[in-house]
């Protein structure tokens, strides 16, 4: 199974990358640690996620294809 | 109805509103309300701000611009047509990047919905800027 990760605004310049491929990861949670293990910075940081552009929370499982994006607080206007 | 593609390049330029403006101006409508957002002469600790490097979420701007044209239409009844484009890439201060404008039959809902839907494009849409400042530094803002 993979999913695409999208990194936006400031979240794009901590993590040096635009997008990711991953391979395994099945649900919010194991993305979460994922991403926190390899960009500790993020721990602390402000951002919510959306599974192919809906805003999503809590218990989410992956199916192969999803677009995850990252979305730190927005800045329209 | 709402126009589908919202996000424009660069800066929002005095000819694109005229043309907006003279296509927007037919139909049952008899007031139009516009805004504009322009990027502030900001000065952040001593720097000055020379333009903002504004990105977006594209498709899912498009989404979430549909979602407020619903919310809405179905509140004003009045409304006719709501016309949106905000900028992507550098938008230098003083410039354009955000041009809102509803049609209605009469003004009253026209203010009203205008000024309801610039505070759901702030909420809502998934765009972000970056401040470009004079030093050569830059600092991502987020709306309060």
């Amino acid at each position: 199974m993979q999913i695409k990760v999208i990194f936006f605004g400031i979240l794009s310049e901590v993590t040096e990358n635009t997008h990711l491929e991953l391979s395994d990861i099945e649900n919010l949670m194991a993305l979460k640690s994922y991403l926190w293990k390899t960009f500790p910075e993020m721990k602390n940081m402000d951002y919510r996620f959306a599974v192919n552009k809906e805003i999503v929370d809590g218990k989410v499982e992956f199916k192969n294809g999803d677009e995850v994006a990252l979305l730190p607080p927005f800045a329209g206007g | 109805m709402i126009n589908k593609k919202i996000l424009i390049q660069g800066p929002i330029k005095s000819g694109l509103i005229a043309k907006i403006i003279n296509k927007t101006n037919q139909g049952k409508a008899g007031a139009q309300s516009i805004f504009l957002g322009q990027v502030r002469h900001d000065i952040i600790d001593g720097r000055k701000v020379l333009e903002i490097d504004y990105s977006a979420y594209d498709e899912m701007v498009q989404t979430e611009m549909d979602k407020i044209f619903e919310l809405i239409k179905a509140k004003y009844d009045d409304l006719q047509k709501i016309y949106v484009k905000h900028s992507v890439g550098k938008v230098k201060a003083g410039e354009h990047s955000l041009f809102v404008l509803v049609a209605c039959g009469h003004r009253r809902q026209a203010f009203k919905a205008i000024e309801e839907i610039v505070d759901l494009i702030k909420a809502k849409l998934p765009v972000w800027k970056k401040e470009i400042l004079d030093d050569g530094g830059h600092i991502w803002t987020e709306n309060e």
